[in-house]
């Protein structure tokens, strides 16, 4: 056997011992693609294997959100949810998750998710008009967290104004595919190592060049504070005219001794920029502070966090989307009319 | 600079290249010498001036001892020598430490700002230059005339930041023969840096993700997780360490020099004794040789012996960083070795099988690790109160968040096959010889190692814990 060839073979062992083994125990074949208005979007009907946080096998609907199909029906009351990964959920079934806890609880109710990772809620109104082409949406709930905060300030787009200084558009300006991107996505589209390769040194590079959030205290400068009440209230006022919208935010946590928690300090500021805006706009609001607070003194596991990777941070866990349900199951009202309550049980 | 960086890999194919260029063993040194103060300055540049002021100091006193016929004269320049290096320690080691005990005796707050920075290996360094002097001024070596030498004595990058702590005799006779670049060196090398390696990022840096966290706030944990934890720590500085040691002892030969080992599989021992000779040898050693001998070692009385041994452990305990836990961690060490010493001259009479019996020395292998485990606490633990908080949490926190990790399962039970397959002689040493590195198996052990890395190795690598110290 001449070198190239025991290499080859070598090689072709490696690779397929490791494609096996990721396929297996760690991802699934790439299943996002290229979307013009935000970026990228998952694959209609794919299967997402998140095993970062957690351990869960997630399917797409036709829209490439993590979330069943959408049926429209008349007996039932459509609600969206604008969110993020936390909205997304991809680290439980999507069974467990805060908008599948909903129809659970409020059978006449088929709620929406439309939650994808790594979205701030500057996009929220661009990703809110898709749905509303696809169903008549009655009522749209905005989730956000405390990560929310940076991303509306870091987003990458152009706000647009008025001669007085109103904001009257936010543009926003979304990497083009490039051609050598899309002769790659081939490649990680079919291999689920070469995917799983390429998003640890994704996220390597973004570790390496991004500043350490945790440790950036917004609020230090005064413009900060405006400009973040500045975009919450145009988006909240340009969805709240589609149609009545609801805010609920999931704070970060700091943990105490005896199961107490509290309000980090920088999460407690947003809390109050985006009950300062929600008043004056006369939108609903709900924090899930105590539904969180309830649960992590009942169970012995804190609502966010997962054994795989941090027990007491990340995403939401099981006892986390149960404590946004109750939060959002007040927003919408739990109550159904008869006629609804018979075809929700019957469908 | 640290081995698993990216700086680390291009600097050390540059120098492989300057090397392979030229082929003059005196310029070979001198170009070593550049580039291990290349590697030190990497981090700061201008400490560099703190290694060359250790160098010359110790070459220089370490000509006039030589020199000296009188021993009081001799006993005068090691004096002047060890003072220099000590307090070179002490100013950049301990002032902080002394400076904020002061303060918090007399309760005064100390200014933010007061914080002087300790240089990176300086320990091992100042280590190595004071034992020269004192090897010189037994008569055990033969004087460094060189003091381009010298310089790479103390400098020579592979073992400079975290060790092992090489002596004079064993590294200068080096330099007396020709450093020769060998096909048989660099696999070799190569094979123990890779080994170094999977201990320090597949083990010790998965390990650290779940460590870190419980370390900081152990009052949010269970019992159950402190346990864990704890056990989780004990397995991370070892491979954290151990892997450091391993990857210097392989870059080393893999540039034609041998350095001393410094583990050799510490949590198979039977008695804390044992453990001391398993654990940082090159330390451990260097404390008996040159501190607990010269306080008279077991040579005085029974008595002494155990004193000798408490402040020869306080001591070693303090080298590692200046804090009241570094110093409980020594005397409890110290305590554990004397009482060690005690208990062989009780059960003197005690018959061989009963010692040697399968329960017996399972019954004290375990003994040792839970006094290991135990004492690593106060050992990873920022302060007193933190010990506190966390031995109280073990003693059952029961309200406490549940934690566990299956990387951190899977992580032990790997180590623990290890440990394993060492009992049954199939250690790494023999298993992959030199020899079989070009067999198809061993390119499939190699490819798969450097698959394992891409795949496993945390995004973020920890910097070696001995670093600090």
């Amino acid at each position: 056997m001449t070198y190239a060839v025991r290499l080859l073979f070598v090689a072709s062992i490696l690779l397929f011992s490791g494609e096996i083994v990721t396929r297996i125990l760690i991802s699934s074949p790439a299943t996002s693609m290229s979307d013009p208005e935000i970026g990228w979007i998952y694959k209609p009907y794919s299967k997402i294997f998140h095993t970062r946080e957690g351990w869960a096998v997630n399917e797409t609907n036709s829209m490439g959100f993590n979330d069943r199909e959408i049926v429209v029906s008349h007996d039932k009351k459509e609600v969206l949810v604008l969110g993020d990964s936390f909205t997304e959920a991809l680290q439980v079934k999507q069974a467990n998750n805060f908008t599948s806890l909903v129809e659970q609880t409020i059978p006449c109710v088929d709620v929406i998710n439309a939650g994808r990772s790594g979205l701030s809620p500057v996009q929220y109104d661009t990703v809110s008009k898709r749905f509303f082409k696809a169903a008549p949406i009655s009522q749209v709930i905005v989730v956000l967290n405390y990560s929310d905060m940076h991303d509306i300030l870091s987003t990458n787009a152009t706000i647009i104004r008025d001669q007085d200084g109103e904001i009257i558009d936010i543009e926003l300006h979304e990497r083009q595919i490039t051609r050598l991107r899309q002769a790659l996505d081939t490649i990680f589209s079919n291999s689920a190592l070469a995917s799983y390769l390429k998003d640890r040194v994704r996220m390597g590079m973004r570790r390496k060049t991004k500043v350490n959030t945790d440790n950036v205290k917004i609020g230090a400068e005064k413009d900060e504070i405006a400009k973040l009440k500045e975009i919450l209230n145009f988006m909240f006022t340009r969805i709240n005219k589609r149609a009545p919208l609801g805010v609920v935010y999931i704070p970060s946590l700091k943990y105490m001794p005896n199961r107490e928690i509290r309000h980090d300090s920088q999460s407690a500021l947003f809390e109050r920029i985006i009950k300062e805006i929600t008043e004056m706009n006369n939108i609903p609001y709900r924090s899930t502070m105590k539904q969180m607070e309830l649960s992590y003194k009942e169970n012995s596991r804190p609502p966010v966090g997962f054994s795989n990777n941090n027990i007491a941070y990340g995403h939401l866990n099981e006892h986390g989307h149960e404590s946004v349900k109750s939060v959002l199951v007040q927003l919408i009202g739990k109550k159904c009319s008869s006629a609804l309550m018979l075809s929700g049980i019957s469908h | 600079m640290i081995f698993t960086s990216l700086d680390f890999l291009i600097f050390y194919a540059l120098l492989m290249v300057l090397l392979v260029l030229f082929k003059n063993s005196d310029y070979r040194q001198s170009i070593l010498l550049i580039s291990s103060y290349i590697f030190y300055g990497w981090w700061n540049p201008a400490f560099i001036l703190l290694i060359l002021v250790s160098s010359v100091q110790g070459w220089y006193f370490g000509l006039l001892i030589d020199r000296s016929s009188d021993q009081r004269k001799k006993s005068l320049y090691l004096i002047i020598s060890l003072a220099i290096s000590l307090s070179m320690l002490a100013y950049f080691k301990y002032f902080n430490f002394i400076i904020q005990t002061i303060f918090s005796m007399v309760g005064a707050q100390l200014d933010d700002n007061f914080n002087i920075i300790l240089p990176v290996g300086i320990s091992f360094f100042t280590f190595q230059t004071m034992s020269y002097g004192i090897d010189l001024k037994r008569g055990k070596i033969k004087v460094c005339k060189s003091l381009p030498q010298f310089m790479l004595f103390v400098a020579f990058f592979p073992q400079l930041v975290a060790g092992p702590i090489v002596r004079a005799s064993e590294f200068l006779p080096q330099l007396h023969k020709k450093v020769i670049i060998t096909r048989e060196n660099i696999l070799f090398g190569l094979q123990l840096f890779i080994g170094g390696a999977i201990q320090k990022v597949l083990f010790a840096d998965n390990l650290s993700k779940f460590v870190d966290p419980v370390f900081s706030t152990p009052e949010l944990y269970s019992a159950g997780t402190l346990w864990l934890a704890a056990v989780a720590y004990a397995v991370q500085i070892f491979c954290d360490f151990s892997g450091y040691s391993l990857m210097a002892i392989g870059v080393a030969r893999t540039l034609g020099f041998h350095l001393p080992k410094n583990f050799d599989m510490p949590y198979v021992a039977r008695s804390i004794t044992d453990f001391w000779r398993r654990w940082h040898i090159t330390l451990s050693f260097w404390l008996r040789d040159y501190l607990y001998v010269s306080l008279g070692g077991n040579r005085i009385s029974t008595i002494r012996t155990y004193v000798n041994l408490l402040i020869t452990m306080l001591l070693g305990g303090l080298w590692h960083g200046s804090s009241w836990n570094f110093v409980l961690w020594g005397m409890l060490h110290g305590l554990a070795l004397a009482s060690h010493k005690m208990w062989i001259l009780l059960t003197m009479n005690v018959s061989d099988r009963i010692k040697e019996h399968y329960f017996y020395k399972v019954f004290a292998w375990g003994l040792t690790c839970i006094f290991l485990l135990l004492t690593w606490i106060p050992f990873r633990c920022r302060d007193f109160d933190q010990t506190i908080s966390y031995l109280k949490g073990l003693m059952g926190n029961t309200s406490g968040i549940e934690w566990m990790n299956p990387l951190v399962l899977t992580v032990l039970s790997f180590v623990v096959l290890w440990h394993l397959l060492y009992l049954l002689s199939v250690s790494y040493y023999t298993k992959y010889p030199v020899q079989r590195v070009e067999t198809i198996q061993s390119q499939i052990i190699l490819g798969g190692v450097l698959l394992a890395f891409a795949m496993f190795a945390p995004l973020n690598t920890s910097p070696f814990i001995y670093f600090q110290f």
